[in-house]
């Protein structure tokens, strides 16, 4: 599937230098990891807003804990999945700041599930900054609450089934039955026009801070392509084509929810295989599976024992140029 | 004397306008409303708890007063959140506090090590109940090895200071505050029960205004016109951490070298020392008067501090009185005993009386357990005695 066409990054206009709020540091990120790009949106905006100096940001614990590190602001690093309780009494204290969080999946849906729904239940006047990648990234790879149906990870080497392995939980979605979250809006940065749709989320949401209108949180759609074992293209491939599928990119809720509506044309509990946008599972024997080898088992996302991903049309999902022997070792 | 409970203070503050608890005058007061107003008065401008009891007065009354003092209060969704709350808040370099009981202040620890690694300074106030699980909501001092050794994981120590009436309470809250910001640490109040729910008579002698007071060098309040700060406990390099470490180390050494605080009682002629601290220590000074009264050389040796421990303190009134035996009392199974057991290192016997089911044993008890050691008899409580065994 090829992107739709956007501006190039040439042209767009948030990628023109470095921004004021990046410290000009070399990440430590994994080559194709969405987190170096969203990390520099966040810079972008507080520098378009001018509110750098008086901006304190809370790293999660995940594989941008040393965020502070990118970003050339003050920050305080938290406990696991409580950086919307940081934030809260950072806030609090000081309403002259402009605060956020920046979080992993499992930092923030998992352990730290009870600290975000109670500080968009409070409306805490403050931006989340949530990355789902769909994985646990920092410690190699787990199941993360976000992992999707099928999908193989270190905890889930079958693929994640959600009869004994629960459903992913849709964050902005869940938290959008608050009356407190204010802003809500699903993002990815697969090219360049998904990333300007990110960057106006993310600026919105600290101005919705700056007018003090309450709790915003942007989630991005993000790679780990480490821990998805596809290349970089693919893992952004994945995103728009499944990912995304089960995680419908837009505004979940701008002070009134407005995207709502998949949530009821969906049964919510039952394993649904076609929640993988236009591919479904279609289980085979084992002939077929010696046959399909390793490449449904390991290197395939959704890769299951026994089964393989199909489009509509019959056509194995396959990785198009991903190559087997690196995940040899 | 005027009582001052929050519904009287409240009336006093509204249909007088007056101050809520002037300063200087003698008023009654409930320990956790006390510890409270003493935070108040000493600056404390940002609160976040979650009720529990033997300790939910301090959070209503933090409740109903924090912002009209121009602070902040957030009832928390769980002590977890509270203590990362307070992380927030006392990073800015605000005065910061949270208070539980024994439940709570386990679901604390986690956040506790990081404030601890991180070197942010707050009060936390641990009003104990009894014990393990969750257990009752009588007073105790279960709570004596958490608060001493395991707070959190991790090789660092906070500050716990043990009153043991509530005027003392109410001085230590605000030491807790100077204390926590001169060395860049936790401190923990460690009540029970009895001091959090009885009344006394307190008096407040100053206030503390927050406005007065400098911003930390560290404090996280926007990188303008300076480099940025960054308040954390992550050090990938292990050169680093353990530099880190050790300086953390050297400040635990600074405050056992300055901050050690005890009392003594009765120590004229004293063969046996009775040692307790907060509650138990009241109950014993009444048995040590019994005791006295029926012409037996008894003293009290009460800690202020519990880290850190008066340990050579204690050791210099064995060595100087010539103590023979020494009775350690404690709302436990027996805790404090082996800090008391390390001060004396053998120079004389160390026995043992506790209570650990949340009954205050009576001065008469104590007492038996004073004559049986005079007697140069068991302490442990019988099994028969009143069915229960310690
Ligand atoms: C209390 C606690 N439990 C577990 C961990 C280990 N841990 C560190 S990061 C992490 C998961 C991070 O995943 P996510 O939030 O999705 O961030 P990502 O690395 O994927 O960006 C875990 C479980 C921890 N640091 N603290
Ligand atoms: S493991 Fe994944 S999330 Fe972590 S740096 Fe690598 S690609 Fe990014
Ligand atoms: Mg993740």
């Amino acid at each position: 599937m090829t992107p739709p066409a956007g501006p190039s990054l040439q042209t767009a206009p948030i990628v023109v230098q470095h921004p004021g709020s990046w410290a000009n540091a070399t990440t430590h990120y994994c080559p194709g990891c969405g987190h170096g790009l969203i990390h520099r949106l966040v810079a972008n905006a507080l520098d378009e807003l001018g509110v750098r100096e008086r901006t304190v940001g809370v790293a999660g614990v995940g594989c941008a804990i040393l965020i502070y590190n990118y970003l050339d602001v003050d920050f305080q690093e938290v406990p696991h999945g409580r950086a919307p309780a940081a934030a809260t009494g950072i806030k609090r204290a000081r309403p002259d700041l402009v605060v956020f969080t920046y979080q992993g999946d499992g930092d923030l849906a998992a352990i730290g599930t009870a600290e975000i729904v109670h500080a968009a239940a409070r409306s805490e006047n403050i931006t989340v900054i949530y990355v789902n990648n769909c994985v646990y990234g920092m410690t190699g790879g787990q199941m993360a609450p976000t992992t999707l149906p099928g999908q193989r990870s270190e905890t889930s080497p079958e693929g994640r089934d959600p009869a004994t392995q629960g459903h992913p939980i849709r964050v902005a979605e869940m938290l959008a039955t608050l009356d407190g979250a204010v802003y809500l809006e699903r993002v990815s940065v697969t090219h360049p026009e998904n990333i300007k749709v990110a960057y106006r989320a993310v600026r919105k949401a600290f101005t919705y801070q700056l007018e003090g209108k309450g709790f915003s949180l942007v989630e991005f759609l993000s790679p780990c392509p480490t821990n998805w074992g596809m290349k970089p293209i693919d893992a952004m491939r994945w995103i728009d084509e499944t990912v995304s599928a089960y995680y419908p990119l837009g505004v979940i809720k701008d002070r009134e929810p407005v995207h709502l509506a998949h949530l009821v044309q969906q049964p919510p509990t039952a394993f649904r295989e076609d929640y993988m946008h236009g591919f479904r599972y279609e289980t085979v024997t084992q002939a077929t599976e010696d046959e399909l080898g390793r490449h449904t088992r390991r290197t395939h996302p959704f890769g299951r024992r026994g089964g393989r991903w199909v489009s509509v049309d019959g056509e194995e999902y396959r990785p198009s140029d991903h190559d087997d022997s690196e995940d040899e070792d | 004397m005027k009582a001052v409970g929050t519904k009287a203070v409240e009336m006093m503050t509204e249909v007088t306008g007056e101050p809520r608890v002037p300063l200087g005058e003698r008023v009654l007061m409930k320990g956790n409303e006390a510890l409270a107003e003493a935070a108040l008065k000493a600056g404390c401008r940002a609160y976040f708890g979650y009720p529990i009891t033997p300790a939910s007065e301090i959070t209503s009354y933090m409740a109903r007063w924090m912002q009209v003092e121009g602070g902040t209060f957030v009832q928390a969704e769980s002590e977890v959140a509270a203590i990362n709350m307070v992380f927030g808040a006392a990073g800015t370099g605000t005065r910061a506090m949270t208070a539980s009981s024994s439940p709570g202040i386990s679901l604390m620890s986690e956040g506790v090590s990081f404030l601890a690694a991180a070197e942010v300074p707050c009060l936390i106030v641990n009003v104990m109940r009894v014990g393990p699980g969750l257990g009752g909501i009588q007073p105790s001092q279960s709570d004596y090895f958490q608060a001493t050794r395991g707070l959190g994981h991790g090789d660092f120590r906070v500050i716990v200071l043990v009153p043991a009436n509530l005027q003392e309470m109410v001085d230590l809250t605000f030491e807790a505050f100077s204390l926590a910001e001169k060395y860049r640490t936790p401190v923990l109040m460690l009540a029970d029960g009895v001091l959090g729910q009885m009344m006394e008579p307190v008096t407040f002698t100053r206030v503390i205004d927050p406005a007065s007071m400098p911003e930390p060098e560290w404090a996280t309040t926007g990188a303008s016109g300076r480099p940025k700060r960054v308040v954390k406990s992550l050090y990938l390099d292990t050169g680093e951490l353990e530099e880190h470490n050790v300086a953390l180390q050297q400040k635990y050494r600074r405050i056992e070298q300055a901050e050690v605080r005890w009392n003594t009682y009765d120590l004229d002629g004293a063969r046996i020392l009775l040692v307790a601290y907060g509650t138990s220590a009241r109950v014993a000074h009444h048995a040590m008067e019994l005791a006295e009264e029926r012409d037996m050389p008894v003293g009290l040796f009460r800690p202020i501090t519990v880290y850190p421990y008066p340990y050579d303190a204690l050791r210099e009134v064995v060595e100087e009185r010539g103590i023979e035996h020494i009775l350690v009392v404690e709302l436990s199974a027996g805790q404090m005993v082996e800090d008391v057991r390390l001060a004396v290192e053998g120079r004389c016997p160390v026995s043992f009386f506790g209570r650990s089911g949340g009954t205050i044993p009576a001065p008469l008890e104590v007492l038996d357990a004073i004559r049986n050691v005079a007697e140069g008899l068991p302490t442990a409580r019988a099994a028969s005695k009143k069915g229960g065994a310690s």
